[in-house]
């Protein structure tokens, strides 16, 4: 073997076969490797402490909320008095559970990319808790740290166990990260899940669907800015997290860690937030314009369309001028027409149209074809957008204009016309 | 008319026929005779249901090897199946799995194919088993093109799942909690066509096994793993190497096989001089077109993905205008399709389906149709030049074959002294035991990128990689697997606690190593006009030479400009074209020596073996005339040149060996020498001659002399420069006794190449230098003749045992 031979090349030679990480390493300020017991606690520098179970000790640390403690524009109590048919839209459809039986849920880890071998570095719980029996409610973060790798199980365990004492988890992206990232630690460790039968509110999917058109990210902070007026200050970017933690496994550097438990409890306290305005939000009338359309077209997508049409009725003289003003417009114009409402959907296409808007200008078209029959209008409409139309739109619109020209010429001679359209 | 009257007239024709001195023409001419088909029971537990299935389908009875493969699984054996193409082996796999998950609906099974296309193959057979016992037995494929929202499916309800090595190594195993249903219940593992996992690609597939074996191991499994090779000498070893477990070779084969003659042409001399034959191209076309005239479903087998366009073209012009036969409007020529890696799906089921059915009477294809592609058997097969390993051969010469008909096979000799050697041994065909797979699960720069990916799979327990473990355990990682282990935790890799290491960075380790030596990622090939398409596909290490920029791409037989070729897009755009030439492009190689591993005194000079780096560069392209290979213009390729590492084994020539050489005849000497000994080595290191580049240097920088080099062309090597090294000086006497041998006045594709220019020196300085590098040789060269065989069916130690 060339082991045997050259072992310093074969050390640099597989050293260079590791590749990224080292590099990745070799750019991290001074590895230094300090024993951690040399170090305060971590009880200090993290505030936490060590909590014994029977798989072993896990380090956990608590913080109270009372219920009008105000994250950004909301009290915390807000999600507890949240409509109940708020939450079950946000749920969707189903029977919600009680605002207190909700675990508001997320996860820091050592990487995005998931698989086996992501691990959980914190845990943050966030629930309705009695502080003192008898005292009423306050509102709980609980966050799960894997201060010790060879503690993950005892860490899941506890974790699992508080998971279960509820009936629906809320997340913000948790059905596609941290549900499927916890799923497969507790599969490793050979812990059963407490997912499996609970209901779980995927944030990130109602605030998708609403305000995918104002916000392509839908991000967390895009979600909290708009929906909370919050704007973080010094806070670590997601992605700095991983590092963190590495540096705090290797060398022992636990200080860095307390931005970390700051930015994992801001995220849980805003899930309590968005959670509360949205289901406030989809259950009201009185709406902001552009918080009317987002929730009309939430409502329309469900099916509710005297709500949906009432609420674009609202919003659209507010809008106008505005970006959102041509979409919601057409929006409105699309359930008229389907509520068999032509006479109301035609200005709003005559509109749309004069705005070189395709769709509408078809509609339009259509209209004047099919059911007013003035064919002359609808070659008007079929001229002008031939002058914008795209290529690939062309063909069809020559196809219509033949057409519309020959049933135009063959009202006058008098002839067959539903010939015509059966020739077609 | 009948096959037997076709090769009758084909072997008497004038221009075809053996020559008087036995040299050109079809040199050999075998025939194989019938070989009747050998029955035997079902075993005792054979379920009703299947029994009744087969019957349905006409198979009343088990072939032997079937019976015995049945027998062997059901009694918790894993298997390796050895038989020719269609003799039946997928049942060899198929029965005991369907029958287990009759008996247990929650028992697994793992298929695994090298490419998708036989995946997608293999799927469809299963289904027909299984739809026609009506049982609920669901099976999916999983790679690439799996829809996301059709994965949670296949994870959770698939009875068989149907993937790749390199779908299990990156989408499997890393995400193995979410296999955990397939996991518990693993009965079998099926690696069909096993001879494929040779050389790097076979010892990066043996460690992902290795993984695989863990996560098996975590869940409580412990799969039979079911294989099926193509003849090779080593099946077994191959086999145990890969699985890692003890294997029972099973090489009984109870298939018939009609009549077949096998023949052997070597086109003949056109330049006495240089020692030129006519090409191996021309001449596949005319016996291809020859045949295909006659009605015979042939299959002409074509060495590159250019060849195989240029054979296609050539042989539809042939079959439109037939010398001396009256066009037939009627009718039509026969119906001539490709078939080569690019094609798209669609385009290649198309040509499946057509040769099974026989609308399509003849197909051009590279070795991609060498794999268990379904596609029947068909009448003759043409192959257009040796593909250098017996394995490769007799797979091709097995697509022609009907279980009772007769059936012909023809390799046409190309001029390389490897088909020259067929061509003047044909014996060497048919006696000598096939090349050995070679794989070497150990090699440290495989194993430690498995190992990284394994420790993010499951964290590795101290204990697990003992050496005493690494012995016992198939999980295992081999020898020193503990130093490996700290050394990725030196690098900030792995963290170890608690007598665990675990995985400790953000990275996904799967996606930075790949099983291939080549780049799977493809550059797409684009139609432009009004309504672009993409028509086919190149990958990354053919993009140079195929669609760069002013390359004529032919697909299908149609000739495409490349007007723009966008790297880092990965796209060629093209447009049709009608033109008279092709386009060659040549790759300069530039090789740099990075370190010597070890360094040895021979005579005449100084050996070494050790780490190189090579650029490929594409530089310029030929415009090469169709049909008369005229050289009708060139230009310049301008792309990003790409480094890679890899092993090389190197001689600097001493001042002795040179002695009295004059600069020019030393550089004839030492290229003369490379074009020998690049094309001799693959025949001792058994592997194909691809696998290996040669570079002359006048005055090597690294050693100051005159060198040759001999390296890997696969990055990291596997072993093989290791070995020239230490075969050096039987290597320098073969060489010595081949050019002596060779009966060229001065050089000639068979030996040292043809001469250069007009010195004509090569040949008498090769022979001079290799006779001053040969221990024991003086002055008189001594001819004897070489020893072929005795380089075959040696075969390495398992590196369990021997390490």
């Amino acid at each position: 073997m060339v082991a045997e031979r050259a072992p310093a090349s074969l050390r640099d030679r597989l050293r260079h076969a590791i590749g990224v990480q080292a590099a990745v390493i070799a750019a991290t300020p001074a590895p230094v490797r300090v024993v951690p017991r040399e170090l305060p606690p971590i009880e200090q520098i993290l505030g936490g402490e060590w909590r014994e179970t029977e798989h072993g000790r896990v380090f956990v640390r608590d913080v109270w909320y009372s219920l009008d403690h105000a994250h950004g524009s909301l009290p915390l109590g807000s999600a507890l008095d949240a409509a109940p048919d708020g939450l079950t839209h946000l749920i969707g459809g189903i029977e919600a559970p009680h605002p207190s039986r909700l675990a508001f849920f997320d996860i820091e880890t050592t990487g995005l990319a998931g698989g086996t071998g992501t691990y959980i570095v914190l845990a943050g719980l966030g629930t309705y808790e009695e502080a003192i029996p008898g005292e009423g409610l306050a509102f709980r973060i609980r966050q799960y740290f894997l201060a010790e790798i060879a503690g993950e199980r005892a860490m899941l365990a506890m974790l699992a166990a508080d998971i279960g004492r509820f009936e629906a988890l809320v997340t913000y992206n948790g059905r596609a990260f941290d549900v499927p990232v916890v799923e497969a630690r507790l599969t490793l460790s050979r812990l059963p899940s407490p997912c499996g039968p609970m209901a779980h509110f995927d944030l990130l999917h109602a605030v998708r669907r609403l305000y995918k058109h104002r916000m392509p990210g839908c991000r967390l902070a895009e979600a909290e800015r708009r929906l909370l007026r919050i704007e973080r200050h010094d806070d670590v970017p997601g992605s700095l997290i991983p590092q963190l933690y590495f540096d705090y496994v290797r060398a022992g550097r636990a200080a860095p860690l307390r931005g970390v438990f700051q930015h994992n409890a801001e995220d849980v306290l805003s899930l309590v937030g968005i959670l509360a305005s949205l289901a406030d939000m989809l259950t009201r009338d009185d709406l902001d314009p552009d918080d009317a359309v987002a929730v009309a077209r939430w409502r329309e997508r469900v099916g509710d369309t005297s709500r949906a049409l009432r609420l674009y009725e609202s919003a659209l003289p507010w809008l106008e001028g505005g970006p959102d003003w041509t979409w919601a417009a057409a929006r409105l114009a699309r359930l008229y027409k389907q509520e068999k409402r032509r006479d109301d959907a035609m200005p709003l296409w005559r509109t749309l149209s004069a705005d070189g808007d395709v769709a509408a200008s078809i509609e339009l078209a259509m209209h004047f074809e099919h059911h007013s029959r003035d064919y002359a209008a609808a070659s008007a409409v079929v001229d002008r957008l031939l002058t914008f139309a795209a290529t690939r739109e062309v063909e069809a619109l020559a196809y219509r204009r033949t057409r519309i020209e020959r049933k135009a010429a063959s009202i006058r001679p008098n002839s067959d016309s539903t010939r015509t359209e059966a020739s077609q | 008319m009948p096959l037997s009257d076709v090769l009758e007239t084909l072997r008497m024709d004038p221009a075809l026929r053996r020559s008087a001195d036995g040299r050109s023409g079809f040199v050999e001419w075998r025939e194989l005779r019938e070989v009747p088909a050998r029955y035997a029971e079902f075993p005792i537990g054979t379920r009703p249901e299947l029994r009744a299935a087969l019957a349905g389908r006409g198979i009343e009875q088990l072939y032997t090897h079937q019976a015995e493969a049945l027998g062997a699984v059901l009694q918790r054996q894993s298997i390796v199946v050895v038989t020719p193409t269609a003799s039946g082996k997928t049942l060899c796999y198929n029965l005991p799995v369907v029958q287990t998950i009759l008996d247990d609906p929650d028992a697994r099974a793992l298929y695994l194919f090298p490419t998708k296309a036989l995946a997608q193959d293999q799927m469809q057979e299963l289904h027909g088993l299984i739809s026609a016992i009506g049982a609920d037995i669901r099976t999916f494929t999983y790679d690439g093109d799996t829809p996301g929202d059709a994965r949670r499916k296949v994870r959770e309800a698939g009875h068989v799942v149907v993937t790749n090595p390199d779908m299990l190594h990156t989408g499997i195993l890393p995400h193995h909690t979410k296999w955990v249903k397939l996991f518990e219940n693993l009965r079998y593992v099926v690696i069909d066509e096993l001879h494929q996992y040779r050389g790097v690609f076979g010892s990066h597939v043996a460690n992902v096994i290795r993984r695989l074996h863990r996560v098996c191991q975590f869940y409580g499994s412990d799969p039979i793993f079911i294989c099926c090779s193509a003849t090779i000498a080593n099946p077994r070893e191959l086999a145990e190497q890969i699985v890692r477990k003890p294997v029972l070779l099973i090489d009984n084969n109870g298939a018939p096989r009609g009549p077949k003659v096998v023949a052997v042409y070597n086109p003949p001399i056109v330049n006495r001089e240089l020692g030129i034959r006519g090409s191996s191209v021309d001449a596949a076309r005319e016996i291809g077109s020859r045949l295909l005239q006659a009605g015979v479903q042939t299959i002409v087998f074509a060495p590159s993905r250019v060849r195989v366009e240029l054979l296609l073209r050539y042989l539809r012009e042939s079959l439109q205008h037939p010398s001396g036969i009256e066009p037939k409007p009627d009718i039509g020529p026969p119906k001539v399709e490709g078939y080569r890696s690019g094609y798209l799906p669609n385009e290649r089921r198309a040509v499946e389906q057509g040769l099974r059915d026989g609308r399509i009477r003849g197909v051009v294809a590279t070795n991609a149709l060498e794999l268990g592609v379904d596609i029947g058997g068909l009448d003759a097969a043409v192959l257009t030049g040796y593909p250098g390993t017996l394995a490769s051969a007799w797979q091709q010469i097995g697509r022609a074959g009907r279980r009772h008909d007769l059936a012909f096979a023809v390799i046409v000799a190309s001029s390389s002294p490897l088909n020259q050697y067929v061509a003047t041994n044909p014996d060497y065909l048919f006696e000598t035991s096939p090349e050995a797979g070679l794989v070497d699960p150990d090699n440290l720069l495989v194993r430690i990128s498995h190992m990284k990916c394994a420790a993010f799979e499951l964290p590795f327990e101290e204990r697990e990689v003992t050496e005493a473990a690494a012995a016992r355990d198939r999980g295992g990682f081999g020898p020193r697997a503990v130093e490996l282990l700290d050394l990725l935790s030196d690098e900030g890799v792995l963290v170890k606690a608690g007598g665990r290491y675990h995985w400790m960075t953000e990275v996904f380790p799967a996606e930075g190593v790949s099983l291939r030596s080549a780049a799977i990622d493809n550059f797409v090939v684009i139609e432009q006009g009004p309504k672009p398409r993409v028509i086919g596909e190149v990958d990354r290490p053919a993009a140079p030479l195929l669609i760069h920029d002013e390359a004529i791409y032919m697909h299908g037989g149609q000739q495409y400009h490349v007007d723009r070729l966008d790297w880092d897009e990965k796209k060629a755009y093209v447009h049709k074209v009608d033109v008279d030439y092709y386009t060659d492009a040549n790759l300069a190689v530039d090789l740099e020596v990075l370190e010597s591993f070890e360094r040895a005194p021979s005579r005449g000079c100084e050996v070494d073996h050790g780490e190189v780096a090579v650029r490929d560069v594409a530089t310029v392209f030929k415009k090469i005339k169709l049909d008369t290979n005229e050289n009708v213009g060139w230009g310049k390729i301008s792309i990003p040149e790409e480094s890679r590492h890899t092993t090389g084994y190197w001689f600097g020539l001493g001042e002795d060996a040179v002695e009295g050489l004059p600069r020019a005849a030393l550089q004839d000497g030492l290229w003369g020498m490379a074009h020998l000994l690049r094309n001799l080595a693959p025949i001792f290191l058994m592997c194909d001659p691809r696998d290996l580049q040669a570079v002359a240097q006048i005055r090597s920088p690294f050693t100051e002399r005159p060198t040759l080099f001999l390296y890997e062309n696969q990055p990291g090597g596997v072993g093989m420069a290791r070995r020239l090294f230490e075969m050096h000086p039987r290597l320098m006497r073969s060489g010595l006794d081949l050019v002596s041998a060779c009966v060229c006045p001065a050089g000639c594709p068979g030996c040292v190449g043809p001469s250069i220019g007009e010195r004509g020196t090569n040949k008498r300085a090769a022979t001079l230098l290799l006779r001053r590098l040969c221990e024991g040789v003086e002055e008189e060269p001594q001819i004897s003749p070489i020893s072929q065989t005795e380089s075959f069916g040696t075969s390495r130690s398992r590196p369990s045992d021997g390490a």
